[in-house]
């Protein structure tokens, strides 16, 4: 149970104080009221975390309500068939001042996009990159026997990247009029402000929510099992958080942070322990996150669907931080391939090089931004920005051997849906996420190269065995934990990715059985977990993002 | 099919019925971990809980003192000392790193078993780096904690993997340390300034509630802060003493009292003038009882006091280790002298 500045979920204050009040408030409210009751106590929360820095988010609201309502009533008056009226008005050389009025109204239906969009971004690259920027700029400046700049300590209010995203997000379904603009200010303040997805998301989209905020929409009963199941969702996150990440935490630390680096076979068990850390904390505060929502009646998507089943990257990528990938393919990955310059090219290149050369440059063309959006996502560092072109490159090459694959499997005739070559392709992805985790742990990109490079050197696989273990911080009980934990993880997540619900198994048994379940895993957190004297409180890693 | 009714009276009286079932299962399993603590369980068990497991099976109603505070006050006062000295049945209450908030809450559970008449809370405890929220998660923690007992020793099973048959010899709270490693150097130790230490917010709320705790409860506070060149200095005097001085409560810097206690720094620091060893305790624990044996001068002195026999064979005890512990200390000085001796020899033969 950690103890960090802010109130992070896994804490204490948040779990038996802000939250239970919470739902006490909620539960009291009339149900017209309930969309103040959330918007004050997700003020609340985001003030506990950042203070001052709240007005950043205020600010961010007031902005997007009112430039969603002008960007929408705009769009309301450009009549859906622009398109063919502009292209008619083209060919018949017609040039009537309603033409031109209407041309000018789009452009400036599309300027407001753009400067709402700039303006969040700008907030978000000032606070967060701007060091970053500055640095990269000072090789330059120094290089030229100039001063170098100096940058400003700034300070960046918690979860600002996600809700960013989820801010851009709506703006830009508004401009494609995908959805009408919102007239319910509370229900953009909750869009991007709602306490349980402060910290470290899901990214939330207008359709995920805003409707259950403003009471026009119920996904699900909120009734006395929904509330059990709730409770029961946020201990399963605090088992993986407690009982795995946090131990896992102080081995990672002592194979990444040391200004001696590991070599040979602990590389390997860096990067593995680093990645199930990694899936433990943050899909185990997802956990904690979505159950916290459910408890105030609100529905929160997935972000996360057994991504240790995954058989290629990119399916790796549809399973493993859903909500951001989900984003980046919506609002960068389709606009771009759909671009007039992305299909010229498609044409071009199909013509010269055939179809398959086609989909991988349009692919190419479209992936580049994702992948380098989704790495400097992450924050202003060389690895990070190493890790989304890995993934680019990891990606495109799946692409390029598609054809190549295919023909082995036809030729061979082993069925490519067996369980050997399943197999064979879910371990061949934990290789690839292991070896980008890796990376995107590092302490920077030379020290992510050196770690990589040293794999190769002295690889000594006894120490896996020789006690060589025992010296990363941990001892063997902790061990033991880690192991059985991830083992119990492993099989529930197997259990769900074979279409078998828990909670549906659950729902069938009798109340004593039920109850039996629900008490062993609230006991096994207490009495497994790694808190008190001895363990130290570990922050959330998300939220640093 | 009958349908199971998950709203409503029916659904409330159930989420009731399984919170009283999970709190009455939270009492019989710390029941069972406080079993387990007895005896092998307290072998690895971490020093802080060590020292509440033994603070808990002392007597009722059997102790007078309370010193309390961090590593500082784990290495300088020694109840047995006190009580062969002074007669005060005392008990050291005090660990490494220890907080406000965790301080708080052991005096005010050790309050329902003890009747103490005086409490002596060392200071550093009051600088212990503490944000707003951690303080409060302290204070949540460790009530969970003193309500139900699991939540302190869940880590008991780890003992039977990975046994620490040893635990040191404990002695009312307090612990015999016998290396010595006199200070490099005295840097700035209580040089004059008019300076004051920034001490967190937090601690100080928490040191105005122990305040009321004690009042309501007839305890006379005491502050002290142990001889440690390594962290204190005039700024921090300044500052304790006028949080004293702003509380009416007494406060002793023994840093500026030195030559009273008698600390000789060649002989009685343990790690370079960080915390003291059996050496300087002595001198601490002499000087302090005595001092609070003249602010309270109800304190019973029960050496004469038939039901503290068994104090009595644990001060015979403790003392032979005690002795045995300074002879160490000297012993480890004198072999220190011998080697450098030597080396000075033959470093001068060498020249020659």
């Amino acid at each position: 149970m950690g103890a960090t500045g802010h109130m992070g979920y896994n804490e204490l204050s948040y779990l038996f104080i802000f939250l239970p009040l919470t739902v006490l408030l909620y539960s009291i409210s009339p149900k017209k009221f309930r969309k103040y009751v959330l918007t004050a106590v997700s003020w609340v929360y985001f003030w506990l975390c950042s203070k001052y820095l709240i007005v950043y988010l205020l600010g961010d609201t007031v902005f997007i309500y009112l430039m969603g309502l002008w960007i929408g009533k705009v769009g309301d008056s450009i009549p859906e068939n622009y398109e063919v009226l502009i292209r008619k008005a083209e060919k018949s050389g017609e040039k009537s001042p309603e033409i031109s009025a209407l041309k000018r109204k789009k452009a400036f239906h599309k300027t407001l996009m753009l400067v709402s969009i700039i303006i969040l971004f700008g907030i978000l690259l000032y606070l967060k990159y701007t060091g970053f920027f500055m640095s990269i700029a000072n090789r330059f400046i120094v290089k030229g026997g100039g001063v170098p700049l100096v940058a400003p300590t700034l300070l960046v209010p918690i979860g600002l990247s996600f809700y960013t995203l989820e801010a851009v997000g709506y703006i830009l379904e508004v401009y494609w009029k995908r959805i009408p603009a919102e007239h319910d200010f509370f229900g953009i303040a909750l869009l991007i402000g709602f306490f349980p997805q402060t910290m470290e998301g899901p990214i939330a989209r207008y359709g995920d929510t805003v409707r259950q905020f403003t009471g026009e929409q119920k996904l699900f009963e909120r009734n006395g099992q929904d509330m059990a199941y709730a409770v029961m969702r946020i201990f399963w996150g605090m088992f993986k958080k407690i009982v795995i990440a946090d131990r896992l935490n102080t081995v990672v630390a002592n194979l990444f942070d040391k200004a001696e680096l590991p070599h040979g076979v602990m590389i390997i068990v860096a990067a593995v322990c680093y990645t199930v850390q990694l899936y433990m904390e943050f899909s185990g505060m997802m956990d904690v996150v979505i159950g916290s929502a459910r408890l105030v009646g609100i529905k929160l998507p997935e972000n996360f669907r057994q991504p240790f089943f995954s058989q290629t990257a990119s399916e790796f990528w549809r399973r493993w931080h859903i909500t951001l990938g989900a984003w980046l393919k919506d609002y960068v990955f389709y606009p771009v391939a759909a671009s007039r310059f992305s299909k010229n090219l498609g044409k071009k290149v199909r013509k010269k090089s055939g179809r398959h050369a086609a989909k991988l440059a349009t692919s190419a063309l479209a992936l580049t931004p994702v992948w380098l959006f989704n790495g400097l996502w992450h924050g202003p560092q060389m690895n990070y920005i190493f890790y989304g072109i890995y993934y680019l490159v990891l990606l495109l090459l799946e692409q390029v051997i598609d054809p190549a694959r295919d023909a082995f499997y036809a030729k061979t005739g082993i069925n490519r849906k067996g369980r050997g070559p399943t197999l064979f392709r879910i371990l061949r992805t934990w290789v690839i996420i292991f070896t980008g985790e890796l990376f995107f742990r590092a302490n920077g990109l030379n020290s992510g190269v050196h770690m990589f490079l040293n794999l190769f050197h002295g690889f000594g696989i006894s120490r896996l065995w020789d006690g060589s273990l025992l010296n990363l911080g941990i001892n063997e009980s902790d061990w033991l934990a880690v192991v059985l934990g991830t083992v119990v993880v492993f099989i529930y997540d197997l259990l769900t990715e074979r279409g078998f619900s828990i909670r549906d198994w659950m729902s069938k048994r009798k109340t004593p059985v039920r109850w039996a379940c629900y008490y062993a895993l609230i006991f096994a957190v207490i009495i497994f977990g790694a808190y008190g004297t001895g363990y130290q409180a570990v922050d959330l890693i998300y939220a640093g993002f | 099919m009958k349908q199971t009714n998950h709203s409503g009276k029916g659904s409330r009286i159930r989420g009731v019925l399984f919170f009283l079932v999970l709190i009455l299962l939270f009492s019989l399993v710390s029941r069972f971990f406080i079993f387990l603590s007895s005896e092998e369980g307290r072998k690895g068990m971490h020093m802080r809980d060590y020292i509440y497991t033994a603070l808990g099976e002392e007597r009722k109603g059997s102790l007078d003192l309370l010193v309390t505070g961090n590593s500082e006050s784990a290495a300088s006062y020694s109840p047995l000392e006190a009580y062969t000295d002074q007669g005060i049945a005392s008990f050291n209450a005090s660990a490494y790193r220890l907080k406000m908030q965790e301080i708080y809450l052991m005096v005010e559970n050790t309050l329902k078993r003890q009747k103490i008449k005086v409490l002596v809370l060392e200071t550093l405890s009051l600088t212990e780096p503490v944000e707003e929220n951690e303080a409060l998660e302290a204070l949540m923690k460790g009530e969970a904690e003193w309500v139900f007992p699991v939540f302190r020793f869940h880590n008991i099973w780890t003992h039977g993997l990975d046994p620490l048959d040893w635990q040191p010899a404990m002695w009312k709270g307090y612990i015999i340390r016998t290396q010595v490693k006199r200070p490099k150097n005295m840097g700035l130790y209580m040089h004059p300034s008019d300076f004051f230490y920034d001490l967190p917010p937090a601690n100080i709320r928490m040191l105005d509630r122990l305040l009321r705790l004690c009042d309501s409860k007839g305890v006379q506070l005491i502050l002290y802060s142990a001889p440690s060149p390594q962290n204190y200095d005039m700024k921090k005097h300044n500052t304790f003493a006028k949080l004293a001085e702003e509380r009416g409560l007494t406060y002793l810097d023994l840093n500026l009292l030195t030559d009273q206690v008698g600390i000789d720094w060649k002989t009685d620091s343990l790690d370079a003038g960080d915390h003291l060893n059996i050496c300087g305790a002595r001198k601490v624990t002499a000087y302090l009882s005595e001092a609070v044996k003249e602010l309270e001068p109800d304190l019973p002195d029960r050496r004469e006091d038939p039901g503290y026999s068994d104090w009595e064979e644990a001060a015979a005890s403790y003392k032979k280790e005690a002795d045995a512990g300074a002879r160490k200390v000297m012993d480890r000085l004198a072999k220190r002298r011998a080697r450098w001796q030597k080396a000075a020899r033959k470093q001068a033969q060498g020249q020659g």
